[in-house]
């Protein structure tokens, strides 16, 4: 009898091992309420923000791309290796609508023969990552607060919200992602509402980006 | 009293053996692909070591860099980590790449391994951009480097390599989708491979030679792509 004890014991040992290497959920994201919504004709939309300054983690770029592209932390620089053609790269923390942080954003813009792009990786560790393109201005921003009565190198306070996009076609494409996302397609805007520009030329204010989309059929 | 002790180390020999099952299960240290010899390949600085950024949730005896970058503190990112590295391709091109990287919730020790992650935004200047999802399998690192110098304090083993890309694509490869410029509308396959040359007890892979390498296939719908993945 201690013979078959013995040996149903061995048996609930690897039972227990075999079951918690299999079935226990080693890794699970916390994960908040999505903050989507039903849109009228089919689809659903999700708005996240980034607020700025505090949302920046790193951001570096050639100076072309004006007051969006001051360095962040101001030691990092593109090397030199890049060459000289116009790019920008910027990463975030992301923000659902209830002010939540909820995933990280790399942003890359990069001037083509025809036209400037920028590219959105907004990735959710619970829920995948979500893919946007664009096309954008580059001297929009720039313009804009010009026209706001801004001087480059001094403080600035007030209130511009830009659109930020191709002048003739604002909205970019929604290009599917991985996991919840991977089936989807869709349209997006990207909204800069600025409230400041510190001296230091950092701007504060907030990037909306909204997006509506749709299953891929 | 004498049946709960026996069973009790019946029990324990069963963990014993479960373990040790584990510890050389084959079936989750399958080596991810190598380069072909069409593939574009580029080569960084570990993650862990390159020169532009690391951040990452403060939950890693790692540094992040430069100093001033915040942390990824936030409960819903704090596992994740953003690195930006500078490849090199063997031609002399140079890109730039901002990869988030996080623990899958597919990981499970019996037929996956550790796994990891990666959303990658490449981008070659006056080219274009590009998207890669790769999932990599790290228990043959922790394994065999990582928990026995980290926790045993056991001398590191020796320069060694990895290949540890192990999906989501046919559960061998990483996928690619183009975005923007000549990238645009292509689809492919990628994968890395490391090759750990310097091992430091206290911050990891101190020196270490990355590959990335990608093939791009005809144009075809990048969604419809994507939701084939298994």
């Amino acid at each position: 009898m201690l013979k078959v004890t013995f040996i149903s014991g061995i048996f609930f040992g690897l039972a227990a091992v075999v079951s918690g290497a299999g079935f226990y959920p080693w890794i699970d994201h916390e994960r908040l309420e999505s903050q989507t919504q039903v849109v009228p004709n089919g689809g659903r939309s999700e708005v996240f923000f980034i607020r700025l300054p505090v949302d920046r983690i790193a951001s570096l770029g050639t100076e072309s791309f004006g007051l969006g592209a001051a360095a962040f932390p101001a030691a990092l620089a593109l090397p030199e290796s890049l060459g000289t053609e116009p790019m920008q790269i910027d990463h975030f923390k992301v923000r659902d609508t209830g002010g939540n942080v909820i995933g990280v954003a790399s942003r890359h813009t990069v001037d083509l023969p025809d036209s400037t792009a920028v590219t959105w990786s907004l990735s959710f560790p619970s829920r995948g990552a979500l893919w946007l393109v664009g096309r954008i201005d580059p001297a929009g921003l720039d313009s804009a607060m010009a026209g706001m009565g801004y001087e480059p190198g001094e403080a600035w306070s007030g209130e511009l919200d830009l659109l930020v996009g191709d002048p003739q076609s604002p909205a970019g494409e929604v290009l599917g992602g991985t996991s919840e996302f991977s089936k989807l397609i869709g349209s997006f805007t990207e909204r800069w509402h600025i409230t400041g520009i510190g001296d230091a030329g950092e701007l504060r204010g907030t990037i909306e980006l909204a997006t509506t989309t749709f299953l891929a059929q | 009293m004498k049946y709960f002790w026996t069973l009790f180390a019946g029990f324990l020999v069963g963990v014993a053996l479960a373990l040790t099952g584990l510890y050389f299960n084959p079936l989750t240290q399958r080596p991810g692909p190598l380069p072909g010899s069409e593939d574009s390949m580029f080569t960084y600085a570990s993650p862990l070591t390159s020169e532009l950024v690391f951040a990452h949730g403060n939950l890693s005896r790692l540094p992040s860099y430069p100093s001033g970058i915040p942390d990824l503190w936030e409960g819903t990112i704090n596992k994740s980590a953003l690195s930006v590295v500078l490849l090199r391709g063997a031609d002399g091109t140079a890109a730039i790449a901002s990869r988030v990287s996080y623990p899958s919730e597919d990981t499970e020790l019996l037929r996956n391994g550790v796994l990891l992650t990666d959303d990658w935004v490449v981008s070659l200047p006056g080219q274009g951009s590009l998207f890669i999802n790769s999932q990599s399998n790290w228990w043959p690192f922790l394994k065999e480097m990582l928990i026995p110098v980290w926790y045993f304090g056991r001398p590191w083993p020796g320069p060694s390599e990895y290949a540890p890309t192990v999906g989501p694509a046919q559960g061998v490869w990483a996928f690619v989708n183009g975005a923007t410029g000549r990238f645009a509308g292509l689809t492919g396959t990628a994968a890395e491979r490391y090759a750990v040359q310097e091992f430091d007890d206290q911050v990891g892979p101190r020196q270490a030679l990355t590959e990335i390498y990608w093939r791009l296939t005809e144009p075809v719908d990048t969604v419809a792509t994507v939701a084939e993945a298994p």
